[in-house]
């Protein structure tokens, strides 16, 4: 570091760290853990890692509207259901494979998204909550009732698995590295709107909307586009749950999927994108290492979410500490360059 | 010649309360105007009418030579109008540098395009860099570079005051509109402040001040404006105001 900088005196604050921890996250999750797998070679730990990597995605979506833009969202699985509805209609009716799907998964949930926005956007807290309930419970009655088109409660069965552009990627492993490579990206992409000045500008508005407005910052529309991303890539999440499993029913889409996605938020840390992560591989491993316990495992998974918010209330990896890792990290420290260069968010 | 800001009969009512009733003022460019008044004059009213924060009942609000009444308040913001708030609202759980930064986003164009992909092309890059830059010019300017990374949350009440302030200047306005800055100060800090405001007029910004505290108003305005039940009853030089007969009735004469 150049000494004539004016280093402003933060603990810690101050010295890039490299690109040590995601170097190693992308090693774990794309060199260790398929090695792994292929070692057991059992396809139930297969779904486990799909499973798991999904609601990863699904939480960190879930992170952008409500733990950063501080909207309280009731029915993020909705919107999960719309991408994977979307996903395997086109794939039943249209024969379409999984290329085309996952872009129009996550289109289609947003354009849903963004119609009930319209309208809801204005509502603050409690009622905004109310309203992604009821926006929930409706798509969700859609997917159950309107039985010539999706099916009904038999669900649909997607038969084509995961493929690029023709290329089989079918097997085990390459369904695998499907859906770590399509999270991995979605996640960073959620990481850049959330940590950066954007974040900021979300963050106020979970704060103090009515001052953030005086600070020039359009909450109408920051809030219609946290909303709508994090729709989107809920529906990016659902067409890869089609794809995966090849079959899909309105169960997997209900009020409890929602809630459970805020739980992994809110255990994991409002606002806290690692935070959200953790709480997802959490809330989805926990249940399945604890097997051997039978029907006492979901007292135990209580428990440790129970337990968890009462001695951790602002979550495993807190909203704090996690800019400040993520600011270390990712090189955004804070110098004071006075040129505008590698200083606060990028 | 147009005024910066020129407030035409303005009203609003509340029910069957008149919060504000027929208020004509104007600032020029560069001025450092008082507005004072004893409680529930409409001070604050006034205030939230030209933000944009309260519908105006009637009357027209022009700023720059534009009319600016009807207009959102993020979008009078972007004009050139920043505010602070008399009962402080910083956004406790974000740091100090993350709350002055938002006055830098919201003042420069903003969308989730361009935090998605603004790393990757120039003007992006170039957007952070003016953010950051602005964010500790404003930091510099009211002394808080040393606590840029404390939750706001944690800064005593002075600072926080100044916190409100910064991020006010992040936006780089034209007016600058304090909302009671002193309250709550004492009479130390509060000389403090008065030459700290004294200064940033003196670098080319045009400040309107609301105020109880006297001697901050009279010692460093240089027009007053004073309402009483909702109406402007004297405007003029801080001497002016100190002899007004109907000033010292409404607002002197009852306070000393």
């Amino acid at each position: 570091m150049n000494a004539s900088e004016s280093v402003v005196p933060t603990d810690g604050l101050t010295r890039r760290r490299g690109l040590l921890v995601p170097a190693l996250i992308l090693l774990l999750v794309f060199a260790a853990l398929p090695a792994l797998l292929a070692g057991f070679d059992k396809g139930y730990f297969y779904q486990i890692a799909n499973l798991a990597l999904i609601f990863v995605l699904l939480s960190a979506s879930m992170h952008l509207v409500t733990g950063v833009a501080g909207l309280l969202h009731l029915g993020h699985a909705a919107f999960y259901g719309v991408g994977a509805y979307t996903a395997a209609l086109l794939t039943s009716k249209l024969g379409l494979g999984f290329t085309v799907t996952l872009p129009l998964s996550g289109l289609m949930a947003a354009l849903v998204a963004f119609l009930v926005a319209l309208p809801t956007m204005r509502l603050v807290s409690i009622y905004f909550a109310v309203a992604t309930l009821a926006i929930g419970q409706m798509l969700y009655l859609v997917m159950l009732n309107w039985v010539d088109f999706t099916k009904g409660p038999n669900g649909i069965i997607v038969s084509k698995g995961f493929e690029l552009f023709g290329f089989s990627l079918s097997g085990r492993l390459a369904a695998y590295y499907t859906v770590a490579a399509v999270v991995t990206l979605s996640v960073v992409a959620i990481g850049r709107l959330s940590h950066s000045y954007y974040g900021n500008a979300l963050r106020s508005i979970r704060e103090d909307d009515q001052c953030a407005d005086a600070m020039g910052v359009s909450t109408v529309r920051l809030k219609m586009e946290a909303f709508t991303l994090s729709a989107f890539f809920a529906g990016v999440a659902g067409s890869l749950w089609a794809h995966m499993t090849g079959y899909i029913s309105p169960g997997d889409f209900k009020f409890s999927e929602s809630i459970l996605i805020l739980a992994m938020v809110v255990v994991g840390g409002l606002g806290s994108l690692p935070g959200a992560i953790i709480g997802a591989l959490l809330l989805i491993l926990l249940p399945e290492g604890l097997r051997a316990l039978g029907d006492f495992r979901n007292i135990m998974v209580g428990l440790v979410m129970f337990l968890s918010i009462l001695l951790l209330p602002k979550g495993l990896l807190g909203e704090v500490s996690a800019l400040r890792l993520v600011r270390r990290q990712l090189g955004a420290a804070w110098r004071n360059t006075g040129k505008g260069e590698g200083i606060g968010w990028r | 010649m147009t005024h910066l800001l020129e407030i035409r009969n303005v009203s609003r009512r509340f029910g069957g309360v008149q919060a504000v009733g027929d208020v004509t003022a104007h600032v020029d460019e560069g001025e450092l105007v008082g507005l004072i008044g004893p409680n529930g004059a409409g001070k604050t009213t006034l205030f939230n009418l030209i933000s944009g924060f309260t519908p105006l009942s009637g009357g027209t609000v022009a700023f720059a030579g534009r009319t600016i009444s009807g207009l959102k308040p993020n979008h009078v913001a972007r004009l050139g109008i920043s505010r602070t708030f008399q009962n402080l609202r910083v956004f406790p759980n974000m740091s100090v540098f993350d709350n002055v930064s938002v006055g830098a986003v919201g003042a420069l164009p903003q969308g989730a395009f361009g935090a998605l992909f603004g790393a990757l092309h120039r003007r992006g890059r170039d957007r952070s860099a003016e953010i950051s830059r602005r964010t500790w010019e404003a930091l510099e300017a009211v002394g808080l570079t040393h606590v840029a990374a404390e939750l706001a949350a944690n800064l005593p009440y002075g600072q926080r005051k100044y916190l409100e302030i910064a991020r006010a200047l992040a936006m780089r306005p034209r007016f600058l509109i304090l909302d009671e800055p002193a309250a709550g100060l004492n009479d130390t800090e509060t000389r403090d402040l008065a030459a700290f405001i004294k200064r940033l007029h003196g670098q080319g910004l045009t400040i309107m001040l609301v105020e109880h505290d006297m001697t901050l108003v009279m010692g460093i305005c240089q027009r007053i404006l004073v309402l009483a039940s909702g109406r402007k009853i004297a405007d003029g030089t801080p001497d002016a105001i100190r002899t007004d007969a109907a000033v010292l009735e409404a607002y002197l004469g009852v306070d000393e």
